[in-house]
């Protein structure tokens, strides 16, 4: 037993280890990546970890191990669960053998995401169990204990993280790596079970709604659902982060509310019901959906139909974004305090100096202008929606589908942009389709090798794996021209004036094109870095150099300048008319 | 002891990360509870950043508004972004070495000017330029840690032994040389 300063996301990564854990499989995603790179630092031989081409392969890789027998795990961030679903409603049915936790880390706010998605609504949807944190302690201490909670009932269970709990840190007590009973770890056919063919499915569907009876009687008696006595007929249930903040609220109004904090869905309704029985009005503070407030309603009709519940349905509690401890005194007390704020400027994040997008950016708008329609996808270029080259951001892999859609009806030209990790996970299909049903697009892959946004993951393209072995390299133009396109080139983005040239030549021809520019990422470039500048006495002051957006290149007054940011990709230097870019 | 809230901002890639950590480190190295929290992801594409350390802590990990006891401002504009979070009697260390905000206008001396308004206990100082005399800019961090270091209710060697532990040991020394620098 040891003390240690955590970040919730490692926290996790020793609950899973403690939990006896013998594979995990995951693709990154903001927040949730530390988990897997803190379990490959934490684990030693004895659990299989890799990264995966996306969140519904790596689910199944779990299920598979879990059929073994072992406990394993899926990793993901809360839209990764959309892509994970198709798998896990139907891994409900037929129930697990070894322990199988989902852990999904959800971001109210959308720090870093395309949604504010409330991964408890799968609960009920999907009919499993989810387990909710308050604290980064709790958070480890319940990703242990779900592989057990887990596998007594052979049910998937979600432990839902959000990005203050997977970015927060906390002093963390740490054990042992837990020891199971020997259990018989083969696979054991078993159609009955496992094959989900109508005449099973009307079975497993009557035992999993028994299971789900039984879960919810166990439910009752788990302490972590807890009544925290107070004072008065005013009550507050919260779960998550917004117990936390309840809790902290009290702590500098003094005031002794009681506390019901929900840890598990299903929620346990008699221990609910007992505490809603001593109220008049009770406020419910959760991040994401009115999840429990809807349940207290249905609750309240049997325990307390006087009750007035108090909420996001209610209009109390602000229904969009994440808690915290102002907006718990908002709801409590109707005022909104007043903090001096100045109107400063924003500071948005940008694509790195010599980042080799800003050159794709750069060859594409200078080749099919700035009124092509450049459907995009989600990465690090997501950033390119400022320069006009990206006109959508739906999910992984969509880019490429929906810039067939427009194709099949827009006469311009349609650019869908795509990363290398991006493409692997969702936008094959989308590629074999635009080929097969005819699309006239032209597809974009910005192939920096690595999964950069997430922080410079490994992925099937970069021949490395997740514990830093060599394996196979997917190599991109052969597997683009394996799936039936005729015209696929690979250039080089920092070679601006060739690249312009090569797209010129094929940009016309009929069909799916593809343009893979291909170029490290500057962050795990291992480059020797070169400096430049501009010599003013040289300099025009045409400012073409500003179109390529790098942050390098400022405007001083009139003067154009390269600042200390400068990564010394020399693209600048390449497209200056006048060659008043040099190397110092 | 009494909680201690800090709030530490700046831009990504400054180190701000790893200043929270050695403060957080350090405090449970004397068996205090720590919270913290930290924004991850796009705060390396140059965006602002904001890490939070709460020592003597048992609730939350984001310090609400009006909390804090001290802000380390690794730069001018993002100190004034965050200075709602300081208390009215709280201390402010700031960093007046700007970094500007790409295509937009950045006005440096109303910001000066708005810390030295509002800001009853402010310590401003090119820090950026004593970390290059110094020898690198990126112990930027580890020099604004040492100088803010007497605010802090933790014991000297309790961040030095944090150190040990956060710092590869080829950059050990250059880094315990700027926590020391201003130590007469």
């Amino acid at each position: 037993m040891q003390v240690k300063y955590l970040l919730g996301n490692e926290a996790i990564a020793y609950g899973l280890y403690e939990g006896g854990i013998d594979a995990s499989f995951a693709y990154p995603g903001t927040p949730s990546s530390e988990i897997t790179e803190y379990l490959i630092s934490i684990a030693n031989d004895d659990v299989y970890i890799e990264w995966s081409i996306n969140e519904k392969v790596a689910f199944e890789n779990a299920y598979g191990v879990s059929l073994t027998g072992r406990r394993s795990c899926a990793i993901m961030k809360h839209v990764g669960l959309n892509v994970a679903s198709d798998a896990l409603l139907t891994s409900a049915y037929t129930g697990i053998i070894g322990g199988l936790v989902i852990v999904v880390a959800d971001d109210p706010f959308s720090h870093s995401s395309q949604n504010e998605q409330d991964s408890r609504r799968y609960v009920s949807f999907a009919r499993i169990v989810c387990f909710e944190p308050s604290t980064i302690q709790e958070a480890k201490d319940l990703a242990s204990f779900s592989f057990e909670f887990s596998e007594k009932y052979k049910i998937p269970v979600i432990l839902r993280s959000v990005t203050r709990l997977s970015h927060g840190k906390s002093d963390v007590l740490i054990g042992e790596r837990g020891k199971r009973k020997n259990l018989s770890l083969n696979f054991i056919k078993n159609p009955e079970q496992l094959v989900m063919v109508p005449t099973n499915v009307r079975k497993a569907i009557k035992k999993l709604n028994e299971k789900i009876e039984l879960i919810k009687k166990d439910i009752e008696k788990l302490k972590i659902n807890r009544i925290e006595k107070g004072e008065g007929k005013i009550g507050i249930i919260a779960s998550g982060l917004g117990y936390i903040y309840t809790k902290e609220f009290m702590d500098i109004k003094n005031k002794n509310y009681p506390v019901f904090k929900v840890s598990t869905y299903p929620i346990p309704e008699k221990k609910l019901g007992k505490f809603l029985k001593e109220l008049k009005k009770v406020y419910i503070f959760e991040e994401g959906d009115p999840v429990i407030e809807e349940f207290v309603y249905i609750c309240s009709k049997k325990y307390n139909p006087d009750l007035k519940i108090c909420g996001k349905l209610s209009g109390d509690v602000k229904k969009e974004g994440e808690l915290s401890v102002e907006e718990i005194e908002v709801s409590l007390t109707k005022k909104q305090k007043k903090f001096f704020a100045f109107s400063l400027p924003q500071r948005n994040p940008l694509l790195c100096p010599g980042c080799p997008h800003l050159g794709s950016f750069y060859i594409l708008k200078k080749v099919f202008g700035k009124d092509a329609i450049y459907p995009g996808d989600i990465g690090c270029y997501t950033l390119g929606v400022r320069f006009g080259t990206i006109d959508t951001c739906l999910c992984m892999g969509s880019g490429i589908s929906i810039g067939s859609g427009i194709a099949k009806f827009e006469k311009k030209y349609v650019i869908s942009i795509i990363g290398d990790s991006t493409f692997f996970h969702a936008g094959i299909p989308g590629l074999i389709n635009s080929v097969y049903n005819k699309s006239n697009q032209i597809i974009a892959i910005l192939d920096n090798r690595t999964t950069a946004m997430t922080g410079y993951q490994p992925h099937p393209g970069t021949g490395i794996t997740a514990k830093e072995e060599k394996t196979i390299e997917i190599n991109l133009k052969k597997l683009i021209e394996g799936c039936g396109v005729e015209n696929v080139i690979e250039i080089d983005p920092y070679k601006i004036k060739k690249s312009i040239k090569e797209i010129e030549k094929f940009k016309e021809k009929r069909g799916v094109k593809v343009i893979i520019f291909k170029r490290e990422c500057i962050q795990i470039s291992n480059k020797e870095k070169k400096i430049y500048y501009i010599d003013k006495n040289i300099c025009k002051k045409c400012k073409l150099c500003l179109e390529l957006n790098c942050p390098a290149i400022i405007q001083n007054k009139e003067i154009l300048e390269i600042n200390i940011l400068c990564n010394g990709c020399g693209m600048c230097k390449e497209i200056c008319f006048f060659d008043a870019i040099k190397e110092k | 002891m009494k909680k201690f809230d800090i709030l530490i901002c700046g831009v990504g890639g400054q180190g701000i990360i790893l200043c929270s950590n050695i403060i957080g480190n350090a405090g449970v190295i004397e068996g205090l509870p720590v919270k913290g929290s930290e924004i991850h992801g796009m705060s390396q594409r140059g965006g602002s950043v904001e890490a939070h350390v709460r020592l003597n802590c048992k609730l939350g990990p984001v310090i609400p508004k009006g909390q804090a006891d001290l802000i380390i401002g690794f730069e001018p504009l993002e100190s004034v972004r965050y200075l709602n979070f300081l208390k009215p009697d709280g201390i402010a260390v700031v960093n007046s070495f700007p970094i500007p905000i790409y295509g937009l206008k950045y006005e440096y001396e109303e910001i000066i000017e708005i810390l030295k308004t509002n800001v009853k206990n402010l310590y401003i100082e090119n820090f950026t330029s004593i970390a290059e005399s110094i020898g690198s800019i990126k112990i930027l961090n580890v020099l604004m840690l040492g100088f803010s270091s007497k605010f802090i209710p933790l014991k000297k060697k309790s961040f030095i032994e944090a150190m040990k532990v956060l710092i590869p040991s080829k950059y050990f020394e250059i880094n315990l040389k700027a926590f020391n620098y201003f130590e007469k």
